[in-house]
This record gives structure tokens, sequence and C-alpha cells, in this order.
């Protein structure tokens, strides 16, 4: 042994020795103190314990992102913790668009960042003034991630030959969609479907016409996307979805072969939007994690991971990449049968709205 | 202790009659004192009872009554200042957390046995704070004297928030000067007739229930049409015991806290001890002052649980209470019953009394502080003390008052540090008589051997005067031409290594110039360090003369030593001439000094 380890061992045994002085010449008075200060930092360590604040973000989306947010959240999770040190939790919620967005106007569900179906959705959170103004200034391409649109799903062979949007108004066809008062879904179908009259050439009337023919060959009205799909692919109800190009996709990669995705002739570009909710994340602190969060929804490898998923990257160079599981189709925006997003939420789907004149409720009633 | 044995009526009834007297005076004390912290003063009325009971009963001595005081609540107001004055909920959770924290320092004081650490401040240091502290209280009751709202917040200096105070556009109130006027005027004169007609000490309950009721019939204190009153009044206490309540903090306040907690454990105990001490002195208690730190911190923390403020051991009630026959521990626990019993009865009455009549209180309670007879003495006594005095009462007024004491026992050290960095330095002589004695300049010069006396502490610190007294040594002694010294260890003490390397340094370069040094009453512990750092291998065994306890000093063995070694070389005219030096006789010197 060393002398510099006898030293040591020497200063340990007399530190010991010391310790065990002390404790031995304890007074009765000296353990009531020492057990009272104890008590004391328990008492009040207990009484004003709060969780350490950790690094949380509720994302509150429409129904079919599920998978779509699942990876990218686990991605932007570890790029962001290899980038600041910190693990953020990142929590999502799902549901139907405008039924979500009203949720979080009403503070059931505290989001940090809202990524919704159609731009009109983050518009009535505008309204409320929990989202501000110009907040699809703050990221790129119109804080529009990835576009996306309604495509048909029929079962295998396509027994009922359906291809466009006259076929889905024969008789005895019966349509699977969700309800437009709840749902993205079920919102651009009725958008979707009343371009594909207009703009062939039909008037109004003879779009409202379809419109209503439509909602009567829809058997019920589901009030979101994901449910709906269950409904038509695992419940074996109905003969065409009419749904998401993504969650077609996925529906048909999932059936292994019983499914088939028909694109119709034309269809609506539809514009999911994502914005960060300023009164929440001022609340909770959470802003730069946010905007982080989106800001990596526009990366290159977030647009191949959403192109991956079925949703059309708005980054041309990742839309190439994956050009060939997307069918062609054409698309039309929104200015061509409505002002913008805003005209045609009121226009077709506020009080007295388009849809109004065509559609009652229709709930599932279930056996 | 005098209880332990034959406690029995007689003791119980001079306890009762103690402790009734002690809770009369702590009624208004308590209520001024929370006044001080600026908080509610139903804060200092549950300290009475609840810090002021357990530290009493788990104390150590027989009369110390314990409760607000006002140098503490001084702190705790300065230390409550970081909290947004508007926030009184936040600042009394504060104070609670407060008094925890002091509890928590004070128990450790006094588990770990550091309580005897505090006679190492200077009782200079103390009077200087009480100075400080007695003219804060001043300064911070001339607003309510006046009956002027007090302007400022915590963080502003006390200087600048009495100007502000000053200043203010409002008019003077003066039925509020009238009536803190009175209450001092009274105070005097109750104080002086109880002097000399022997009364019980209950002076200044009497004042504030003159004032109160002078205040009510001259309808000052009643409301008029718009709910005003006339001159302000004490905040109303409820006509309840303190209950149960668990601090809700902020995790944030603990660091503002924590030095502000430091401060008022040290000055807590500082007071505490002082005034224990100075009782136990006349009654020959024994005081164990490590339980005492104990109490007083159990005392503490057991307060923060029941909204009391931090407080300590109160020179005024102590005092009443021994002179008014006090027996035991009990007297100061039933005090405190007593003021539990007080606040049940007459709570809502205390909400009567003007604020004014406490300031008049305050100001003349703070002006005693101010030991005059002692602030005369220090001065007289010395620079040292008037310095350190001064020093911390101004940093009381000028820095803070939480770090007074602090800053005293920094000066104190620094003032002491190079007075034990002193060596002291003598000559000796070998006079005609053979008597070894301090040379005066009379003396004739010794030509052959220099002898030289030293005494310190061979810290670090004194290691310069060490290496100066040493080459003036040598000097001396090489202007002999046989260059033969003594040097008188015996007064070294705690030699560390700087200064055994500036020893050994010495002896190398003696021995190199031809200089015989000779070490005399060499003790234990250098005598230790010089074989551990093996000076025999270079320095003769014969030099060095252990001090041993046999009559023959070591110094005397030394010097015969020295002529013994020195033998027919010796020219020198003093030795020769004067029969200093025969080398034959054995107990040739004698050792005076």
């Amino acid at each position: 042994m060393s002398t510099r380890n006898l030293h040591g061992a020497e200063a340990r045994v007399g530190a010991r020795l010391r310790f065990a002085r002390l404790v031995r010449t304890l007074r009765p008075l000296d353990v009531v103190g020492i057990a009272a200060i104890a008590v004391a930092t328990i008492a009040i360590g207990a009484r004003n314990y709060e969780p350490p604040a950790e690094l949380h973000l509720l994302n509150v989306s429409y129904d079919p992102t599920r998978e779509l947010y699942r990876d990218l959240n686990a991605r932007f999770a570890k790029q962001y913790q290899a980038r600041t040190g910190r693990l953020p939790r990142i929590e999502q919620s799902h549901g139907g668009s405008s039924r979500q967005a009203r949720s979080v106007i009403a503070g059931e569900q505290a989001a940090d960042v809202v990524t919704l179906a159609l731009p009109s959705d983050i518009g009535a959170l505008v309204k409320r003034g929990v989202v501000a103004d110009a907040w699809w200034k703050r990221l790129p391409n119109s804080a529009r991630p990835y576009t996306s649109t309604i495509a048909f799903v029929v079962r295998r062979g396509n027994p009922r030959g359906l291809r466009d949007w006259p076929d889905l108004i024969r008789p005895g066809i019966e349509i699977i969609t969700p309800d437009p008062k709840t749902s993205g879904n079920g919102k651009l179908s009725v958008l979707a479907a009343y371009g594909a009259v207009v703009l062939r050439g039909g008037t109004d009337a003879d779009a409202r016409a379809y419109l209503k023919s439509f909602f009567d060959h829809a058997a019920f009205l589901d009030p979101a996307a994901r449910s709906t799909a269950n409904a038509f692919a695992v419940e074996r109800l109905g003969d065409v979805h009419v749904a998401w190009e993504n969650e077609a996709l996925r529906e048909v990669a999932e059936s292994k072969g019983e499914l088939e995705i028909v694109m119709p002739a034309m269809s609506i570009q539809a514009d999911p939007s994502v914005a960060w909710v300023d009164a929440n994340v001022s609340l909770h602190h959470t802003e730069e994690l946010a905007r982080a969060y989106l800001e990596f929804l526009f990366t290159d490898e977030a647009q191949d991971l959403i192109a991956a998923m079925g949703y059309r990257p708005t980054n041309v160079a990742a839309l190439e990449r994956h050009r060939e599981q997307f069918r062609p189709v054409e698309l039309f925006f929104i200015e061509r049968i409505a002002a913008s997003w805003e005209d045609a939420e009121q226009r077709f789907f506020g009080e007295n709205g388009v849809v109004d004149s065509v559609y009652h409720p229709k709930p599932r009633q279930l056996p | 202790m005098t209880n332990s044995s034959g406690y029995g009526l007689r003791e119980l009834q001079k306890d009762v009659q103690a402790a009734l007297t002690v809770s009369v005076i702590s009624l208004p004390q308590s209520m001024a004192y929370a006044l001080i912290a600026g908080v509610d003063p139903r804060f200092g009325l549950y300290t009475a009872i609840v810090f002021a009971a357990v530290a009493s009963a788990l104390g150590s001595s027989s009369h110390l009554v314990n409760g607000p005081t006002g140098a503490v609540s001084l702190v705790v107001f300065s230390a409550l200042s970081f909290i947004d004055a508007d926030a009184r909920v936040d600042a009394y959770e504060a104070m609670f957390l407060l008094a925890i924290m002091v509890g928590v320092v004070q128990i450790a004081i006094g588990v770990l046995k550091l309580g005897g650490l505090t006679r190492y401040i200077s009782e200079s240091v103390i009077t200087g704070f009480m100075v400080g502290a007695a003219v804060l209280t001043i300064i911070g009751q001339v607003g309510n004297a006046l009956g002027l709202k007090n302007q400022g917040t915590g963080h502003q200096h006390v200087f600048y928030r009495l100007w502000l105070t000053l200043t203010q556009s409002a008019p003077l109130n003066f039925k509020a000067i009238a009536i803190s006027a009175a209450s001092i005027a009274l105070s005097m004169a109750a104080r002086r007739a109880v002097r000399r007609y022997r009364l019980p000490q209950l002076d200044t309950f009497i004042v504030l229930l003159l004032v109160t009721v002078l205040a009510y019939f001259l309808g000052w204190s009643r409301p008029d049409a718009t709910g005003q009153t006339a001159v302000g009044l004490n905040e109303a206490v409820p006509q309840n015991l303190p209950g149960f309540h668990i601090a809700v903090i902020q995790w944030k306040w603990l660091a503002p806290l924590s030095s502000s907690a430091v401060a008022i454990a040290f000055l807590g105990l500082l007071e505490a001890l002082a005034i224990a001490k100075a009782i136990a002195s006349e009654t020959r208690q024994r005081l164990d002052v490590n339980q005492q730190c104990l109490a007083e911190g159990l005392g503490n923390l057991a307060g923060g649980f029941f909204r009391c403020m931090p407080g300590s051991g109160s020179l005024t009630r102590s005092a009443i209470n021994y002179q008014s026959g006090a027996t035991s521990k009990v007297s100061g626990v039933l005090a405190a019953g007593f003021v539990a019993l007080l606040v049940l009865a007459f709570a809502p009455l205390t909400h009567y009394i003007p604020r004014a009549g406490l300031a008049g209180l305050l100001i003349v309670a703070a002006s005693r502080l101010i030991d005059l007879d002692r602030l005369r003495y220090v001065a007289r006594a010395g620079v040292y003390d008037a310095v350190l005095l001064g020093a911390t009462a101004f940093s009381a007024l000028a820095i803070g008052v939480e770090f007074a004491i602090l800053i005293g026992v920094a000066v104190s050290l620094l003032l002491y540090a190079p007075r034990a960095a002193k060596l002291r330095v003598s000559e000796l002589v070998v006079s005609n008589e053979r008597i070894v004695r301090n040379r005066v300049s009379s003396d004739p010069k010794c030509t052959a051997l220099t002898i030289y006396d030293l005494e310190g502490d061979l810290f670090f610190g004194a290691a310069p005067a060490l290496e100066k007294c040493l080459d003036e040594a040598a000097t001396r002694a090489r202007e002999g031409s046989t260059g033969h010294l003594v040097l008188r260890v015996k007064r070294l003490r705690n030699p560390d290594a700087v200064c055994l390397e500036k020893l050994e340094h010495f002896l190398k370069e003696s021995h190199r110039q031809g200089l015989v040094v000779f070490l005399a009453g060499v003790r234990a512990d250098l005598e230790a360090a010089i074989g551990r750092l093996r000076f025999a291998q270079w320095f003769s065994h014969d030099r060095v003369f252990v001090e041993t306890d046999d009559a023959d000093s070591a110094t005397l063995k030394a010097v015969r030593a020295a002529y013994q070694h020195l033998g027919k070389d010796n020219r020198c005219e003093h030795c020769n001439g004067g029969r200093v030096a025969d080398p034959g006789a054995s107990q040739a010197a004698y050792y005076l000094v």
C-alpha cells in the first residue's frame, strides 16, 4: 500500500471515528431536533410538491393522422433531444377535424399545436383569438406541410364498376363517408363532389341535386374518418368508401388484396394546415418547442416520411421520390368553387349552407 | 438547577406571579415587534404563545423568556423585503418558512455542539449591533409616530424610505403626534416611578392602556361617518389561538431567505445566550449552551408551523421574569399560556390601540437599548473595540441589519489577525549578579553572548515577524567577535510548516556564517516537529535544550552551555569584569525575568 493510500485510509478512519463520537454524544433532545428537522422538511416538501415541469406538447389533429404523427413525433423527439438535450413528450389527439377545433376553443383540450384537415378549422381558432391572425405566414408554404385529396375505396375487383363521381349515385350503391358537420373527410367529400359537377358544366342546382342523392346513398354518417374506414374495411359495410387518399392507401395496404383504390377523374386538393396555439403555448411556455415541432414537418426527413405515409408532401423533390404511389388525378383548388377555404366553410357548412339543404343527420344505429 | 429538587407549592406560586407579570408585558411588546417586522400583530402574539412555550419548556435557562424581539424583527423585515409589498399573504407564508429555516440552523448548531463558538463574537460587535438596531427601529417608527403612511419598499435604503415618508404630500397627523408624544412622556415618567417606588414593572402595559383609553374617549379611535378613524389603529387580532398550518411556499424563496435565516439564527442565539448567561451568572445556574440552542431552534421550527415569527430571548421580559421572583422554567411556559388566555379574552380590544402609541413605546424601548454607559466604557477601553463597535453599527445602518453581525465578526478577525501575527522579542542579559534578566539600555554590551527571548504564535502569518526577529538577533550576535546566540523559544506556540522552514533556514545560514546558536526551552510540540523534520541530521542535539519540569531552567542550561563553549576564548570585558562567566561553577546563573 502506498503512503498516500495509507493516509487516505487513516483520514477515512479518522472521519468515521469522529462521526461515531458525535453519534455517541447525541442526547435525547438532539435526536428530537434531528427528527423535527426531518418532519418539517417532509411536511413542507409534501405540502408544496409540484411534479417537475417536463417538456410536454399536445398535438390536436384530425382523425386519420394517428400513424403519421406517431412516426413523426418519435423522429422529432429524438432530433430535438439531440439538439437541446431535453426529451420532449409529445401527445397526440385525434378526431373529426371540426370537432377537434371546437374542443380546443372550448378549452377541453389544451393543444399546443393543431394539425387540422382544413385551413378553415384553424380559422375557427383565429376567430376565438386563440391562434394569431397571421398564423399561415409563420411557417413555410402557408403552413401546409402536405396536401391530400379524396379517393374511392372499393371491394376487390370493383364489382359495382365504380369509376367516377356519377357512378356513386346509381341505384343500390351504398356510400360510406363521415359526417361533414364534424369531419374534415366529410367536408372534403362534399366539396369534391360539388366541384366534380360544377366544373364539368353543371349548375349549382345540379350540384345540390347530386349532393342530395349522394347523402341519400349514405347508409349512415359517422363523426370521424377512422371509424368510418373501419365500418367499410373491417365491418364490410357499403359498396364504396369516399375517403382521404392517405386513408384509402392505408386501408388498401392493410386489406391484403381485399380492397382496391379508385381515383375519380377529378377531385379536390385538400390543404391540411398546422399552427401553434398562441394562447396555450404562452401559458405552457412551449412556444419554442411548438415552433420547432411544426418547422420540423417541413424538413426533408419529415417530408419523406409524410410521403411514405400516403400524404402528398409539399416539398416537390419529396413528392417526385414517391410519385408512383399517387395515382394521376385532376386536382382542383378550392378557389375554383369558392373564394377561399373560409368562404367555402361559410357557404357549404355554415347555417343554412349548401349541406343543410341536402343533408339530415344520419347517426349510425348500432344493432 | 434549583427546580429539580423540591419544587413545591411555594415555587409554583412564585412562578405564577412572575408569569402573570411577564404575560401582561408580552402583549404590547409582541404586537409592537410584529409592527417592526411589518406583519400582522397577531403573528407577534402567536410567537409569544407557541414559540415561547416550546423554547422555554425545552431550554436550559430557568429564567429566559422567549418570544418576538426587536432585533430579530428588524432582520425579518428586511428578509421579507424581496416579496412584493402588495402580496401580504405571500410575505406571511415566507415568514413562517423563515422561522422554520432559522429553527433548522439553530438545531444544527445545537446538535453539532457549536453553541460554544458564539463566545468568539466580541461583546463590542453585539453592542454595535444593538446601537444600529435601535437607530433602525426608531427610524422605522417615525412614520407611525407622525401618523404618516410609511412609504417605499423594503428594497430601498432605510434612510431613503424615511425621506420618502417625511416628504410625502400628506399632512402631518397632529392627533397621532399627540398620542406618540404622550406615550413617550408617560413611558419615561412611569419607568422613573417604577424605579423609585419599586413597583411591579407594568409600566409599558399601563402606558399603552392609558393612551388607548385616552384616544377612545377623545373619539380619535372611533370611526366617523366614512368609517375612518382620526388616528391609525392596530390591526384587529382575531379572538382565537394559532392553529397548525404548513406554509404554502414558492421554492424560489429559499435562496433569498437563506442568508437571512442564518443571520437570524445566529442573532437569536447570541441574544438568547447573552441574556441567559447574564441571569445564570447571578443565579449560579449551570447553563447548557447547546441545549439552549436546540430549544431556540425547536421553538422556531415548531412556531413556523403555528404562524409564528422568528423569535429569540427577550431582554426586558427575561429580566422582569427574574426580578418578579420566577423560580424555574415553569414561569416561562405559564407566561405563554397566560398570553393565550389574554388573546382569547381581550383580542378584539387590541384593535383600539393607536399605532402611534405602539410607535412611541418602541421608540422609548429602542433608545433604552443604546446603553450610553457601555458605549463610553468601550470608547475608553481602546481604539480596537471602538472601531469594532462603530463598524458594526455603521454596517447595520448603511448596508443592512442582517449583515451587521457577520461584518462585525469579519472586522474583528481582520483586526485580530495582525495582532496575532506579532512576535514579542526582548533581549536578555546576564547581569553581574549572574541573573538572567531583561537587558536595559544602561547594561554594558556583551561581545560574547547574545540572548533573545521570543514570544508569540508561530503560524504562517507570523513568519515575516519571525524572520525579522531572527535577523535582528543574528546581527546583534555577530557584532561580538565570538558570535554566540541563545534563542529562548519557550514562549513560541504552535509552530507551523512556514515558520519551521524559516527557523531551519536561519539555523543553516547561521552555521555557515560561524554563528553558534542554542535553542533554549524547546517545548514538546516544537521538539516533536524538529524531530520529524530531522533537524538532528545537521543541527547538534547538544544545542537543543528541551523545556523540562525540573527547577533548573532550560534557558539557564543553555546559557551555561554557551559559556562552556566559549571557554577561554571569552575576552568580553563585561563577562570577565563582572565574573559573569565562570565555567567552573555549575550553579552559576540565576534566572529572573
